[in-house]
């Protein structure tokens, strides 16, 4: 029964969260990192942090005391019917017992039952027993209640899932029948130690044969045991009349006590460890770890906890951004100028504005961005028209080359050129030139015509 | 696993091309660093830990995004002085020790010393970019760097797509792998493609990314089950749900509405659970694009609407008796839709069908009608719920825009007007139901039943072998 108890715990939080959802768990889930490694266990020990919260912790010790109460209960009914059905069987003192009518009636039923009970093993979907079933009856009555309920369910599923609950019942079941067989054998000890009792068989119609034979076969098994088998003589003495002889009565005593000791209480016994061992086989491995929905959020959850989150330093000053710390000259030539960095050809340009502007190369490299630094140096044009595309994104390096260029004129402009597409980023454009100190951009082709005719 | 190393690999790029939405996706976290469109969001190297058998194995770092490598590209070229014969490294290095550097080239900076302590790189471009003489730059400076660089072309899904002049960039240094990635609708095996790739390119942890790749898969295949299993789970209790109405109209349109409210929640549980499971918040929803809000489905399964949007023509009696608001089957006087429940549930146990018809005659004898929750709107459910799992495995979670939770399903070339076009077997579907009908104690929120458990693990493979989840695999990098 080793795994017994994790599991339980486990299933009982994940109907909890299940019906009433996820409870914080941060200090669960660092407990259970800290514990294993391994999913599962990580998934139990998640649980078993968290049961104390949730209240389940005395709701699973409510729910094994109630089992193991009931239990109880029905094995001191059975204690109570074992030994009412050894008194009875056994009849008045003064009249003979009828060993074989008494045997039949301590021993049909268990023995029944217990043929059912093997049959049913065979059976894929077979139960436990009958006994089981009712304390499983009691249970489901006793414990529906809140936390208690979900206890209750959370035992049945691990029972389900590692195909105990047939065992659970079965140990039940032949538990409580051994209770109330040793009810009987204590019943027939006290009532033979105590009384008198004589034995006979009796029969209309059947040869006594029958029932040396019967005798015999039936207390060759008790025999080995130990138990004395009355001799065919004593049999053939004791039809239809008692003997009252007191070896007689004692064989016939040892018989019966025998009988249902060696047919009655062994077997159940014997079944009922054999049971016991294959339930405790059940508990015994750890299982495989589940991969339902719940399971595989709690072991994303933990481990997205167990990530810690790490950076390299403290973030850098924001504003690492060049300036337009020079201002622009202050006289220059009557001469307007455009450059396109890295977007519009010499072709677009000379399309919108003519032959009325000298349009410098496109800026593509290093090598393109010296030479028309140096062409503006000697050209000092009075306005510049900056044009990039709007779809780039505004970085660093753009705005350096950009402010490059601004010394060598009086004034220059940025334009935005715009595709259809969306990925346009005018704002972004916008707000990066006003912080470096260059004045909003252009955005129109018309605007920007008026403005190097020397309109603001 | 006889490696104990754990990889470090840097991602690294210009600013603004998806380095963090990249590092979103790859960790299933969507609230990992800050996302804008802008330059210079990123202003920190950030870690991100992923695990192998609860052990840390490889460590991604996000970087700040290069914005001037032409400056940059010029400082490192002028510091060997005349007659000296550096290297990338050495370079590199020089630059690295150099304060003033640091100071001018901030971001830069911090991007080079991380990647000089990295075992790879992954220089990730922005495909809806042309090639610029900066780009061409920064893969120089990288190659300095002398470590292993796998580019990754994002955004592929997205129009304008400009690879082929990137892969030809590429090609100009000497990089001829690559992998295609797009973080906001990454191929379903994505995470196993980049292992496998950076596998090759790393020879020292390819046996860490082997496994890393073959975890990916395996947590992939178990989420879709999980969620499928969600999925059946949610069409098993809603079959099973039954009610006793009286006949009279009032008591009946307020035993409908709270029976559809009913199936409401347990749909808005079922989305809330899928998203959980996927790694994804309530609010990837917007109430303008879904149904979703406050948690409530405002199309009910109910409505035409729905119907439609799940893609279902089913058969127009069907469809009429859901659009009017007849969803439910009505066990009344004839017995109409008793029998094959009723035989469902005899093959099951017989007290079961005693028990039914017990009920029913019970129902009858008090004047009540029978409630049962309809084939279609079942069919609903279940569509539309496969559909979601189906979005939710094509959604990066850098994805910003709310999930599209009703594409339109592939149309078959043989599928006839009017003919069903439901994406799983629907005999199998419609077995499961019937059998979940008979056993009205399925719809119990405590309901753990054996049997119950047995109908959910037999819908789920029916689900699985759908053609939402057979048509989609990702286009490999060649």
């Amino acid at each position: 029964m080793r795994y017994l108890t994790d599991p339980w715990l486990y299933e009982a939080v994940r109907l909890s969260e299940q019906q009433s959802g996820w409870v914080d768990d941060s200090a669960a889930n660092q407990q259970a990192i800290n514990t294993t490694n391994d999913g599962l266990g990580r998934l139990w020990s998640r649980a078993k942090a968290l049961a104390p919260a949730l209240a389940l912790e005395p709701a699973v010790a409510k729910v094994r005391t109630n089992l193991k109460l009931s239990a109880l209960l029905l094995c001191f009914v059975a204690l109570v019917l074992g030994v009412s059905a050894g008194l009875t069987a056994l009849g008045q003192a003064q009249d003979a017992v009828n060993v074989i009518w008494a045997l039949l009636a301590l021993l049909l039923v268990p023995t029944a039952s217990f043929v059912l009970w093997a049959v049913s093993c065979f059976v894929p979907q077979g139960r436990g027993g009958f006994l089981g079933q009712i304390w499983e009856w009691l249970a489901n009555r006793w414990l529906s209640q809140g936390k208690t309920a979900l206890a209750w369910r959370a035992w049945v599923t691990v029972a389900q899932q590692r195909g105990a609950q047939r065992w659970w019942l079965a140990v039940v079941t032949h538990g409580i029948w051994a209770v109330l067989l040793i009810g009987v054998v204590a019943a027939l000890l006290a009532a033979f130690s105590l009384r008198h009792y004589t034995f006979v068989w009796q029969t209309t119609w059947l040869d006594a044969e029958v029932f040396v034979g019967f005798a015999h076969a039936i207390g060759a098994w008790p025999g080995l045991l130990g138990f004395d088998v009355p001799s065919a003589n004593t049999i053939l003495l004791s039809g239809n009349a008692a003997v009252d002889s007191p070896e007689v009565r004692q064989q016939w005593a040892h018989w019966l006590v025998g009988c249902v000791i060696a047919w009655g209480l062994l077997p159940r016994l014997i079944a009922l460890i054999v049971t016991a061992g294959l339930l405790g086989q059940c508990y015994r491995s750890k299982g495989s770890e589940p991969s339902d929905a719940y399971a595989l959020v709690a072991l994303a959850r933990m481990e997205k906890q167990a990530q810690k989150p790490a950076f390299d330093d403290p973030s850098g000053p924001t504003d690492v951004w060049p300036q337009a710390l020079f201002l622009p000259i202050q006289e220059g030539t009557e001469v307007n100028a455009t450059v396109s960095i890295e977007t519009a050809s010499l072709d677009d340009i000379h399309a919108v504005f003519g032959g009325q502007v000298h349009a410098l190369m496109r800026i593509e490299d290093r090598a393109s961005r010296q030479q028309v630094k140096a062409q503006l140096q000697a050209m000092r044009p009075k306005r510049l028209l900056m044009i990039v595309d709007a779809q780039h994104t505004p970085d660093r390096g753009v705005f350096n080359t950009l402010l490059a260029l601004t010394p060598h004129v009086v004034q220059a402009r940025l334009f935005l050129q715009q595709a259809e597409s969306k990925r346009n980023r005018v704002t972004q454009w916008q707000e990066k030139s006003q912080a470096v100190g260059m004045g909003p951009p252009l955005t129109d082709w018309s605007a920007a015509v008026q403005w190097m005719n020397g309109h603001d | 696993m006889t490696e104990e190393t754990v990889l470090h690999i840097a991602v690294v790029g210009h600013t603004n091309t998806g380095k963090t939405s990249l590092l979103r996706t790859l960790t299933r976290d969507r609230t990992f660093g800050e996302v804008a469109d802008s330059a210079g969001t990123t202003r920190h190297v950030q870690a991100a830990t992923v695990q192998l058998d609860g052990r840390d194995s490889l460590i991604w770092y996000d970087t700040p995004g290069l914005e001037d490598s032409m400056a940059l590209f010029d400082w490192i070229e002028q510091l060997s002085r005349p007659g000296q014969r550096l290297d990338g490294p050495e370079r590199i290095g020089l630059f690295l020790r150099d304060t003033k550097a640091c100071q001018l080239f901030e971001q830069e900076s911090r991007v080079l010393a991380q990647l000089v302590k990295s075992d790879a790189t992954m220089y990730v471009v922005d495909v809806r970019d042309p090639v610029l003489a900066k780009h061409r730059d920064e893969l120089a400076i990288l190659q300095m760097c002398a470590k292993p660089v796998l580019p990754i072309l994002n955004f592929t899904a997205q129009a304008p797509s400009l690879a082929q002049p990137w892969i030809e960039a590429f090609a100009r240094q000497g990089i001829h792998i690559y992998v295609a990635f797009d973080s906001v609708t990454p191929p379903s095996d994505g995470e196993q493609v980049l292992y496998d790739t950076l596998a090759q390119l790393l020879g020292q942890g390819k046996a860490t990314l082997q496994a890393l790749s073959s975890q990916a898969q395996t947590a992939r295949e178990r989420r879709r089950k999980a969620a499928l299993s969600l999925v059946a789970e949610l069409c098993v209790t809603t079959a099973a749900i039954k009610k006793n109405v009286a006949e009279k109209p009032s008591q009946r349109e307020a035993a409908l509405s709270a029976q559809r409210k009913r199936i409401g929640d347990l749909e808005s549980a079922c989305v809330a659970e899928l998203l959980r499971l996927y790694a994804f918040a309530p609010d990837d929803y917007t109430a303008a694009e879904l149904p979703v809000t406050n948690g409530q489905w405002q199309a009910d399964p109910f409505s035409s609407q729905a119907l439609k949007q799940a893609g279902l023509s089913l058969g127009k009696g069907a469809a009429v008796g859901a659009m009017a608001g007849v969803a439910v089957d009505l066990l009344s006087a004839g017995l109409t839709m008793g029998t094959g429940t009723l035989i469902g549930a005899g093959a099951g146990s017989i007290w079961n069908g005693i028990d039914r018809w017990g009920s029913l005659l019970k129902a009858q004898l008090m004047g009540q009608v029978q409630w049962r929750v309809a084939d279609a709107v079942l069919k609903v459910l279940a569509v539309r719920n496969l559909q979601l799992i189906q979005a939710l495995e094509r959604r990066g979670h850098a994805a910003q825009s709310p999930i599209v939770a009703h594409p339109t399903l592939p149309k078959k070339a043989t599928a006839g007007a009017g003919e069903s076009r439901l994406p799983f077997d629907p005999t199998v579907f419609e077995a499961v139901m019937i059998h979940a009908r008979a056993n009205p104690e399925w719809a119990e929120s405590l309901s753990n039943d054996r049997a119950r458990q047995l109908a959910v693990q037999a819908l789920t493979p029916c689900f699985e072998a759908s053609s939402l989840f057979s048509a989609y695999c990702s286009p490999r990098a060649p």
